[in-house]
């Protein structure tokens, strides 16, 4: 009992973060039509900012810097790159890997390639029962990405931006001859799927070791529960997430990690190959 | 999404078999190729030409990535892992004889009692001396991957949209792969597989450089006639036209899934050749080279190259993999050297969809083209509406 315990609430805590991650990568994905490659990377500089900071500053001032940042570099990245790939799904693929690479070795060369680490903000851990402890920062972290989820869902169902959202993501053509502009909507919404980025990455940075290629694991998770969960969904991506976090940590703390990510893609693929529907009818 | 499907003229163009409309190659572009192929043994330096031999397999994987991407418009992030699945398998079965390193390793390693059963099979495979390992290499390695990429296929086409699920597939596979081969022990774990003998060491004479040279030349110039072959097949055409438009083709009546099925598992299998070729040539395998990173190279040396071109491969590797050895090894920008790859990337994206080999089209045609960036997406629509324009021109 205690190990089923265990598994699904240390599950949450992962599929946390991969929630963060591909509620960034449906955002994207489904206002400008961009797979987004490099999102593993901007999780990493999220975490990498933290790090840097945290020596000088509050670790609560650096995760805020960490957001406020990544948002900027998101919406930078949009202006000199990203816009030239809207709804080429192929283009947009290499371009972002390509983005990628450039920060996983921008990163290596401005602050060198050795491993970070970053102390916990709030120490100490509960008990769930059944001798089961967790730490106190988990918890934080699964709070702070679910409230996050219900914000992004929010944002797009009943603020004037969100509406603009929909808007852009059902016709872009008629929403820019309505007068929207298209363009500032589209930057807006990467900035902000960037920023989603960087609330992740700060908050894995106490839990994980920071280097810069640990965006790959991320990346790769988050991608699995966007193809599971269909992209633009929120309801879905939240479920999809937990269910994936929780699937991971079932196999990995019984057996191990590798044997648990090998499970997971396996299941992943026997699900897909008995859907057929296509990855760009949902819709948020 | 805004992109609705709309009529594609070129599709009309790919299904109607017109001699000589798509030409690949001069006649003159062949045969420079092949006096240089035949001069380079003599003219390069011993270092050089044991290089440009270890390219040349990698070559054969820019095709095998060639055939998805710029021919059927599917990326496959995952190329890597076939690769050094084909690799593991026929270093396996050339190393043959047991009681070397990895052996002992094997035994070392398994007294933790991981994964007996695949261990047994792997230490079989190792203890039995196969007189005809060589082609059973060169069968089996290429073989086995081109299975496990058909039944991949199988499942990943079953899905609507093809061009964004498999990249996201494929991605996943090579991450798992890498994390697996490095916890095999008969493979040799995170160290790989060395020792591996070549396929020319019994013919080598004086100069394994020049045996490897000349064997693995061979197998590069007979991939690309075959490649050469298939694309002007009408075989090669329904290809085509299945990365244009597979609904139209699937309402036409053409099986657009299993076709795209099969051809993943050829361009799977093709990898496989190309890591049993490049095993034996470097005589070495880790696991890093299943690694989606690796996979990503090989994406930017055929976009270099020129996507959808059949020269585009062997150019883009060639140009990438040398300029990589003389940054790195030679003027010493080892560390920055990702990055340029990175940023290489990205201005082919952005500026040259069809790499090394439109440039020169691209400037002929500056003109009559719109200003601006040319995207590799948007070509997909311009450029079919443009060639369709130039299928009904006369000339």
């Amino acid at each position: 009992m205690d190990i089923i315990i265990d598994i699904v609430s240390q599950g949450i805590a992962v599929g946390s973060i991969f929630l963060l991650g591909a509620l960034g990568l449906t955002i994207i994905y489904g206002v400008m039509g961009v797979v987004n490659l490099a999102h593993g990377e901007f999780i990493m500089l999220g975490a990498y900012v933290v790090a840097l900071l945290a020596g000088t500053i509050s670790p609560w001032l650096a995760m805020l810097a960490a957001v406020v940042i990544l948002g900027v570099i998101g919406y930078v990245v949009d202006l000199i790159l990203v816009r030239f790939m809207y709804h080429k799904p192929v283009a947009s693929m290499l371009g972002t890997w390509g983005l990628g690479m450039v920060i996983r070795q921008g990163v290596i060369l401005l602050f060198g390639a050795e491993l970070r680490y970053v102390g916990l903000p709030i120490a100490g851990s509960f008990s769930l029962g059944l001798g089961v402890t967790y730490s106190v920062w988990r918890a934080f972290l699964v709070a702070t990405s679910v409230a996050t989820a219900i914000a992004v869902a929010l944002i797009i169902a009943k603020s004037s931006f969100g509406l603009k959202m929909r808007a852009v993501i059902a016709n872009p053509e008629i929403a820019e001859s309505l007068g929207l502009r298209v363009e500032r909507v589209n930057r807006w919404a990467f900035a902000l799927g960037i920023a989603l980025a960087g609330i992740a990455g700060a908050l894995i940075s106490p839990l994980r070791t920071v280097f810069p290629g640990m965006g790959l694991t991320f990346l790769v998770g988050a991608f699995l529960v966007v193809i599971l969960a269909g992209l633009g969904n929120v309801r879905a991506t939240v479920i999809w997430s937990m269910l994936i976090g929780i699937a991971t940590t079932a196999v990995s703390i019984p057996v191990n990690d590798i044997v648990g990510q090998i499970a997971v893609w396996s299941a992943a693929l026997i699900i897909i190959a008995f859907r057929r529907e296509s990855l760009t009818v949902a819709r948020v | 999404m805004a992109v609705t499907p709309r009529l594609r003229p070129a599709l009309a163009r790919h299904l109607t078999p017109r001699r000589g409309r798509r030409r690949e190659i001069r006649p003159v572009t062949a045969l420079i190729l092949v006096v240089l192929a035949v001069l380079i043994p003599f003219v390069l330096p011993q270092l050089y030409l044991s290089l440009f031999a270890l390219f040349l397999p990698l070559v054969i994987l820019a095709i095998a990535v060639d055939l998805l991407w710029g021919e059927n418009n599917i990326v496959s992030f995952g190329h890597g892992a076939f690769f050094a699945g084909g690799a593991y398998i026929g270093g396996l079965i050339l190393k043959g004889a047991p009681g070397d390193v990895v052996g002992q390793q094997t035994q070392f390693l398994t007294e933790a009692g991981k994964e007996p059963l695949l261990d047994r099979t792997l230490d079989t495979l190792n203890g039995v001396q196969i007189a005809g390992a060589p082609v059973l290499a060169l069968l089996l390695g290429p073989l086995i991957v081109g299975v496990v990429g058909l039944i991949i296929g199988a499942i990943v086409f079953r899905v609507g949209s093809p061009e964004v699920y498999v990249p996201l597939v494929t991605l996943g596979i090579g991450v798992i792969a890498a994390l697996s081969f490095n916890r095999v022990p008969a493979l040799g774990g995170s160290n790989g597989l060395s020792g591996v003998p070549s396929f020319t060491d019994q013919f080598a004479g004086s100069s394994p450089a020049k045996a490897q040279y000349v064997f693995n030349v061979l197998w590069v110039a007979a991939i690309l006639l075959v490649y050469w072959a298939f694309r002007r097949s009408q075989m090669g055409r329904i290809w085509r036209a299945l990365g244009d438009d597979p609904i139209r083709l699937e309402s036409l009546g053409y099986p657009a899934r299993r076709l795209r099925a099969f051809g993943f598992g050829a361009s799977t299998a093709l990898a496989g050749l190309a890591g049993v070729l490049y095993v034996a040539s470097s005589n070495y395998m880790g696991p890093a080279f299943a690694n989606v990173l690796f996979s990503t190279q090989a994406l930017i040396w055929a976009a270099v190259g020129g996507v959808g071109t059949l020269l585009g491969p062997l150019v883009g590797t060639i140009a990438v993999k040398f300029g990589e050895h003389f940054l790195s090894s030679e003027i010493g920008l080892e560390e920055s050297w990702q990055l340029i790859l990175g940023l290489l990337l990205i201005a082919v994206v952005l500026f040259a969809p069809k790499g090394l080999s439109g440039i020169e089209e691209q400037f002929r045609t500056r003109g009559r083209r719109e200003q601006g960036p040319v995207l590799l997406g948007a070509a997909e629509g311009e450029e079919s509406a443009q060639e369709g324009q130039r299928a009904t021109d006369p000339a």
